[in-house]
């Protein structure tokens, strides 16, 4: 490939342009492109499986000239993978197998008509709705990080330039000079997205004013927080748009070197940033003399190592620098001695996904959306006891109850709704009763809760708020460094309290001592992980404290968690006497005759709950 | 000239030199000694000079025995077994002797002194330097170990660590040359070694630690810090269950216990064939297919417990 | 008689001689891992010592001074020590075998032991008189054999108990031990003085 010149992101899009017209759906015509979700998700589903099917199939009719596959990042729509959608149509299909492919490809492109089975519904009883575009799901969110999602090839590079992609590095190198640009960025109001929600612009201001070569750009792609998958998307699907925030970002600073710290947990989408890096150093746009203006820029990707406390920015620089991951004291800011003690700007994938957007598109354009103090998109994941699990991307400020009700869809099987957990474990449990509160930085840390790297979890009633908190800690207790006497130990006494309470023997002065001990990790700690640790046992004492005086006073778990405070039992009034629990139980804990009520062996029940889930008429009761 | 000092300085030692003499003619004498030994190929028998080591005795005799240090007790090489005669075991030849040894009466020879008639039991030279060789530590207090049953037997100190074979040495320095221009590079040397193996081996690390001038602690700290090395060895394919926030609440704490059972190992364990190891990650980002597990790098999302005995066969043949 | 007392209790205390004038260590490093062969080797060092420094006396004040040869000091005292280290180990290996058993091996060691030079010198450079000597080498050895005893003790303690680092096993611990007594036993240090 040719180094490219600026003249030639022009060529490329006028070559592209049919392509990129059918993909948007503006164009009538014979040709069909067939994206088909393959983030990690849906390619654990055989995606690629489906895709050899399509093809064959397709050849098979003689189609395969009209009828392209291509294979695109992660679609969003997760709880209903794997997912393909037929452009120019706009077709949606989900819940895809290898077997359906024959029947698919008779129906609806040798005969042209879209098949119902495939299609989604938002509930059984409703119509099905064959537009992507009319789908709840997606016709809700605003993308501006994932706007190319299910668009392009994230292999194909061509495909990012086609969509504008490459002319916000054009016009920053060409055209604006390097305070320009973080000026830009500073009037967009662009917040890190990584969970600091530090101000972008006020970070590169500062690393471009510091003194000391070379300066240094790192990605923060190790994203620990369980739950969250926005950045692992975000690769998979448009690895460009981070590789053109980073070189913006090199420019405005004065950096020649940039690194993506990327967790060994994602090797997908190691090997898609991989691949575009190198496409990208074909065309000269990363390496010596980028658009022949003499700028220059590399990218180099490190693995990280299992190790969450990698995900902050003084423990991931220790990574990098090959010494073990622990953080340190910030006696300098990072700006100014970062990575081998030179100037640094560290951000997350997601910021920088927005960057060249916002050059192209202008400050006024992102301020415009989301609010006051938080501008702009976030995307966040969506995920636990909700219809629609997946990625969705909307504006700062949007209320938590359209993003569970409107995209989300609910919570599934008529349950009721308990609680949202954001901000992973440095995070907080938000209650049912403040779902119309606006989703930005500010008003979460006002809650108690922080925004984080976008993680939201919601939990029905049968999540035990005890046992989430518990579940936290553990974790946090797991990846703690281990420096830091207050969060190493303190983590293991919130532990030890917890564990006590969930078995039985907890005491109403625990209860006191889980905030003592809390506020001493809050302040005596070194990194974020030891200060937000205690946020979820705060927030969940905050506003589920009588579940917890539930479980000391009355010793009871009314979610059917914490296995020794609860107890499965039949009610025999509305029992219907099938016998499904029976046949299912593993323990054999269930006497069962037919036509007779079920009853429930205490002695032999391991409270594993497969009768509770399988009973179609909700007869077993938690008590 | 100053004489006097001189002559005072001869008298003393000639004094000194005639009261040793004396001493060692008056007290030192033991006479002659019978020594007889026994080894694989027969008897013999021989007088030896009271108050001499036993092994010069040995040596003068040229019965043939290992001896190292030349007699020094610095190289526990010369071990007799000894069944009459030899006196009370020396604290310098302690740390040579095992508690099994003692108990059959080994000594060494080169602290044996000869004072009365000794009868003893010699190793074949052969078998014990094969012995020696074999044993390959670098431990001078567990050179080898001398126990006779019914029939002598010489047992080899078992090894503590295996060398590398030249073909893997190559591969080590070909990967360490690989990252020699980066900084920091310890870290994918470490993440190449441990995709190779599946592992970090401790003889492979002091390759590393050799060749790339990184003290073997500070590896040792990396390797035991991050979730993804291991110092023990992994099974051909590992299990990790997610126990994420979002598989959490859907039930992945059951579905590890279930496949702990299934597996019969504890999480963090490899089952005894080396096929699988069973491991809990924290969040592998597939957050809407929770519960999720992986094997090796293939995703299994909306795991169930029924699903569970099938993936295990699944992967037990492969 | 109170300048005997105060000499006897300074050479134990004040001016041990391993732990503050860190002479001797090759042996006491050696041997302070068991109590019973530190117990041993300290016995054997009183009486080698008290018999060299006898000897030494003897011979500095009634053959060297004399004959003006008393620069010889250095030389004729090593060969004493040697020369009488060696006649009491062949009447010890003769006539009393048990004693042997127990503590032979120690005399050999104890012949290069800066101990037993150094008490023969000090005898010499503080002019001390027969009974003086006698008492500050019974007063030096049994310093010695205290120091060796004590961190002996402290050793066999930690070995059962702590979990000392391999590196450190021996040796390496025992150093750091001797340091900190050492450092307790500058604390006497002003309580008597016989310098």
């Amino acid at each position: 490939m040719n180094r490219l010149r600026i003249e030639d992101l022009d060529s490329i899009i006028g070559r592209e342009k049919a392509t990129v017209a059918v993909r948007d759906g503006t164009t009538a015509g014979d040709t069909i492109h067939v994206m088909l979700c393959a983030g990690t998700a849906c390619i654990s589903q055989k995606s690629n499986k489906i895709k050899e099917a399509l093809l064959r199939e397709l050849a098979a009719h003689g189609l395969d000239k009209k009828v392209s596959v291509i294979m695109t990042g992660c679609n969003g729509f997760c709880a209903v993978g794997p997912v393909m959608t037929v452009m120019p149509d706009g077709i949606f299909y989900h819940s895809i197998t290898e077997a359906d492919i024959p029947l698919l490809v008779q129906e609806h492109f040798v005969k042209g008509t879209p098949v119902e089975n495939f299609l989604y519904r938002p509930s059984a009883q409703e119509k099905a709705i064959a537009k992507m575009a009319d789908i709840p799901f997606f016709a809700n969110q605003t993308l501006v990080a994932l706007k190319n999602k299910g668009l392009v090839d994230p292999e194909r590079i061509d495909d990012y330039i086609a969509r504008g992609g490459y002319k916000g590095l054009a016009q920053v190198l060409t055209g604006m000079k390097p305070e320009r640009v973080i000026q830009k960025i500073k009037e967009s109001g662009l917040r890190g997205r990584g969970g600091g929600g530090f101000p972008a612009g006020r970070k590169w201001d500062s690393c471009a004013k510091a003194h000391g070569t070379p300066k240094y750009i790192i990605c923060n792609a190790d994203e620990g927080d369980p739950g969250a998958y926005m950045d692992r998307s975000i690769i998979e699907a448009d690895p460009h748009s981070v590789i053109e925030g980073m070189i913006i970002a090199a420019y405005a600073v004065g950096s020649d070197t940039g690194y993506v710290y990327i967790r060994t947990e994602y090797p997908l989408a190691r090997h898609r940033l991989g691949v575009a890096i190198h496409q990208a150093r074909d065309y000269g746009l990363l390496g010596a003399d980028i658009f022949g203006t003499g700028f220059r820029f590399d990218i180099f990707v490190k693995q990280g190592a299992g190790a969450f406390v990698c995900g902050e920015s003084s423990a991931l620089r220790a990574s990098i620098e090959g010494r073990v991951g622990e953080p340190s004291a910030k006696y300098d800011h990072a700006t100014e001695k970062g990575l081998w003690q030179k100037p640094t700007v560290l951000n997350n994938v997601e910021t920088f996904a927005n960057v060249p957007q916002i050059i192209t598109r202008g400050a006024a354009w992102f301020a415009g959306m989301g609010t006051e103090k938080s501008k702009g998109t976030k995307v966040f994941s969506l995920v636990g006891n909700i219809e629609n699990t997946g990625l969705i991307e909307v504006q700062m400020g949007t209320s938590l109850r359209r993003i569970i009700y409107d995209i989300g869809g609910g919570v599934p099987m008529g349950k009721k709704l308990k609680a949202v957990q954001t901000g992973g474990p440095s995070g907080g449990c938000i209650p049912e009763s403040m779902l119309d509160m606006p989703v930005d930085f500010d008003e979460l840390t006002k809650v108690g809760s922080m925004m984080g790297s976008g993680g939201m979890i919601v939990m029905d009633e049968n999540a035990c708020m005890v046992n989430v908190a518990k579940y936290f800690i553990e974790f946090c207790t797991d990846e703690s460094c281990g420096k830091c006497t207050s969060c190493r130990d303190g983590s293991e006494a919130l532990l030890v309290i917890l564990e006590r309470i969930c078995g039985g023997s907890g005491t109403m002065e625990d209860l006191g001592l889980l905030e003592e001990i809390s506020h001493a990790v809050k302040e005596a700690s070194l990194c974020g992980l030891g200060t937000s640790l205690p946020n979820p046992v705060l927030s969940t004492l905050t506003y589920f404290r009588k579940e917890y005086e539930r479980h000391i006073v009355d010793k009871k778990c009314d979610a059917g968690v914490c296995k020794a405070l609860f107890q499965y039992q039949v009610n025999a009034d509305t029992c219907k006497k099938c016998g499904v629990c029976f046949k299912n139980c593993p323990a054999g804990a269930i006497q069962w005759e037919k036509k007779e009520v079920a009853r429930i062996i205490q002695e032999k029940c391991t409270k594993c709950g497969i009768c509770y889930k399988t009973c179609k008429f909700n007869t077993i009761d938690i008590i | 000239m100053v004489f006097t000092p001189v002559l005072v300085m001869c008298g003393i030692l000639v004094v000194i030199t005639i009261l040793l003499a004396v001493a060692d003619k008056a007290l030192v004498s033991y006479g002659e000694c019978m020594v007889s030994i026994k080894d694989e190929h027969g008897e013999q028998q021989f007088k030896a000079k009271g108050g001499d080591t036993l092994l010069s005795a040995l040596i003068a005799n040229r019965v043939k025995i290992s001896a190292s240090c030349g007699g020094r007790g610095s190289c526990g090489y010369c071990k007799v077994q000894v069944s009459a005669g030899g006196g009370q075991i020396l604290p310098t030849e302690e740390i040579f002797i095992g508690k099994e040894e003692r108990k059959q009466g080994t000594r060494l020879a080169c602290q044996v002194k000869v004072k009365e008639d000794i009868r003893l039991f010699i190793p074949d030279l052969l078998t014990s330097v094969k012995a020696m060789a074999k044993s390959g530590t670098f431990d001078t207090r567990l050179r080898w170990t001398f126990l006779r049953t019914d029939r002598p037997q010489i047992v080899p100190v078992p090894k503590k660590h295996p060398k590398l074979a030249r073909s893997e040495q190559t591969v080590m320095e070909s990967i360490v040359e690989k990252y020699a221009a980066e900084r920091g590079a310890i870290m994918p040397v470490l993440q190449e070694i441990n995709e190779k193996y599946k592992y970090l081996p401790a003889p492979v690390l002091k390759n590393v630690s050799r060749d790339m001038a990184i003290p073997l602690s500070e590896i040792y700290r990396i390797a035991t810090f991050y979730n993804a090395f291991s110092l023990k060895p992994r099974g051909k394919y590992t299990i990790a269950v997610c126990t994420g926030t979002a598989c959490h609440v859907k039930g992945a704490a059951d579905i590890l216990a279930a496949f702990e059972e299934q597996l019969g190992i504890k999480t963090g364990e490899t089952t005894p064939e080396r096929q699988f190891s069973l491991s809990a990650v924290r969040c592998i980002g597939c957050c809407g297919l929770a519960p999720v597990i992986t094997v090796n790098e293939e995703v299994h999302g909306l795991m169930t417990m029924k699903k569970i005995p099938e993936i295990v066969e699944i992967y037990r043949g492969k | 008689m109170e300048k005997l007392v105060t000499i006897f209790i300074a050479a134990i205390l004040t001016h041990n001689i391993t732990l503050v004038y860190l002479l001797g260590m090759c042996p006491y490093i050696a041997l302070s891992r068991k109590l019973n062969t530190a117990f041993g080797m300290g016995v054997a060092v009183i009486f080698v010592v008290m018999l060299t420094a006898a000897i030494n006396w003897l011979i500095y004040h009634l053959i060297l001074v004399p004959t003006g040869s008393d620069f010889l000091a250095f030389i004729v005292f090593i060969i004493v020590i040697a020369a009488s280290v060696q006649l009491v180990e062949m009447i010890m290996e003769r006539f009393f075998p048990a004693l042997q058993s127990s503590f032979g091996i120690f005399l050999p060691l104890i012949t290069v032991n800066c101990i037993v030079l150094a008490v023969s010198l000090f005898l010499i450079l503080r002019s001390y008189d027969f009974i003086t000597s006698m008492v500050f080498s019974l007063g030096t050895s049994v310093g010695f054999m205290l120091a060796m005893v004590l961190v002996a003790a402290i050793y066999e303690k930690l070995e059962l108990v702590g979990d000392i680092p391999k590196g450190l096993k021996g040796p390496g611990i025992i150093i750091i031990i001797t340091g900190i007594i050492a450092l307790a036993f500058l604390g006497f240090g002003g309580m008597v003085s016989i310098q």
